[in-house]
């Protein structure tokens, strides 16, 4: 989706790179470098928000609260040797992060490398119910159901999945990101891949016997 | 989580270095625990590949987009303002330090070089010629080396080497006068003993006494 009002972006602005951009907004106070930078990447840090939330109204005020920080930090904090597209999901996560942290919605759910616990990895899964409900969006079924899924994975392999499937971010830049070593952003993707496989198995079987 | 047990993510994923992806390529021919892991994890991935983007409310994209023109305009002015201040403390800084420096080399300089010279060459002139000869007054030099004041009047001039010239403004019939007061002032001239003590010195007052 592009934003309603773009029919006026001159064609030269999306074929510039993002640095051009947001160097034009950045000394030029250029609005529509600013909207080709909105176009372009506002859904997929939406979807990492709304992914890691799973809420829409929380999913907005955290998106907005992510872009006034950008506003108003880019001529302060951002390098413009840096990827701008990284700075602004650093914003968006540690955004997403301070808001789980804060509400503790999310009970933590430990894989099942965890020895200490002893236990499964869905034994330790709460209620379907208890995890915040799904907003009712016009997504497709096999979206949204992937969306539940990824939804009942821990944080911390949650935000791995989505850096990872959202924004094709490599694994290093992605351990960069959350503060840990790559050997732990990859054991975290493995994790998750494991734990949705067998969501996927589960759901499956369940189609099966319901047929 | 060993490096080993991740290399299943980091070939699915294309993370590998070539030959990486060689050796465990053959681990894979070999392996087929290691084969059926990989083979479910890209299947996972496949799926998590059709996930499609979730677009934000289009009016929370305008509302951002309005709070770009203010924010950043407001923002960036008082960042603006922040330097302008500090710029202008700067230059006030710079300008009163360059003031206060030129008055002190100018007051250094009156007391050594340029006063010194100008008064020195006053006073040298003075002592040498007698009264108002350097004067606009018209003067004359009697007889006994008083200057009167009809003679037409003497203006030294400063090249720009500090060499005062005199010799074109004088009328012919002062001159075996000034000559006089020439070998008058050049018997108070002493011989320099320590040439390095004028060494600093930047301007230097040169009587020249040749006569054309």
């Amino acid at each position: 989706m592009r934003l309603i009002n773009n029919n006026h972006i001159p064609q030269n602005y999306e074929q510039m790179e993002d640095r051009e951009l947001v160097h034009l907004f950045r000394k030029k106070d250029d609005q529509q470098a600013f909207r080709e930078l909105m176009n372009r990447h506002q859904a997929k840090v939406y979807s990492y928000i709304f992914s890691m939330i799973q809420n829409r109204e929380i999913a907005n005020d955290i998106f907005q609260e992510t872009f006034t920080k950008v506003i108003t930090k880019m001529d302060d904090t951002y390098n413009e040797q840096g990827k701008w597209i990284a700075w602004v999901m650093r914003i968006a996560h540690n955004a997403t992060i301070d808001h789980i942290r804060k509400q503790k919605r999310f009970v933590d759910v430990t894989s099942s490398y965890d020895e200490e616990s002893k236990t499964d990895f869905y034994e330790r899964l709460p209620d379907e119910d208890s995890i915040g409900q799904h907003e009712k969006l016009e997504l497709d079924e096999s979206t949204s159901s992937l969306l539940k899924h990824i939804g009942n994975l821990p944080e911390e392999q949650r935000t791995v999945v989505m850096l990872r499937h959202y924004y094709e971010m490599p694994f290093k830049e992605i351990a960069e990101l959350t503060n840990v070593s790559i050997n732990t952003a990859l054991g975290r993707m493995r994790y998750a891949l494991i734990n949705l496989r067998k969501m996927f198995d589960e759901e499956h079987e369940k189609e099966q016997s319901n047929l | 989580m060993s490096k080993k047990e991740n290399q299943s993510i980091t070939y699915i994923y294309n993370e590998m270095d070539p030959s990486e992806k060689l050796e465990f390529e053959r681990d894979l021919e070999n392996d087929s625990n290691l084969l059926i892991e990989v083979e479910s994890f890209k299947n996972i991935s496949e799926k998590l590949f059709q996930l499609k983007c979730i677009h934000p409310p289009a009016e929370i994209s305008d509302e951002i987009l309005g709070r770009a023109e203010t924010l950043h305009k407001k923002h960036s002015s008082s960042i603006g303002s922040r330097y302008m201040f500090a710029a202008a403390a700067l230059i006030v800084i710079g300008l009163t330090s360059g003031v206060f420096l030129l008055n002190s080399s100018e007051g250094s300089t009156e007391n050594n070089t340029g006063s010194a010279m100008i008064g020195s060459t006053e006073s040298q002139l003075n002592n040498t010629f007698p009264v108002n000869v350097l004067s606009e007054q018209p003067a004359v030099v009697s007889s006994s080396g008083i200057v009167r004041s009809e003679v037409n009047a003497i203006e030294p001039w400063i090249d720009e080497n500090d060499v005062i010239h005199f010799y074109d403004r004088f009328r012919a019939d002062n001159i075996a006068t000034i000559d006089s007061m020439f070998h008058h002032s050049y018997q108070k001239l002493t011989p320099v003993t320590d040439p390095s003590q004028s060494v600093s010195i930047q301007r230097h007052l040169h009587l020249t006494g040749s006569r054309r």
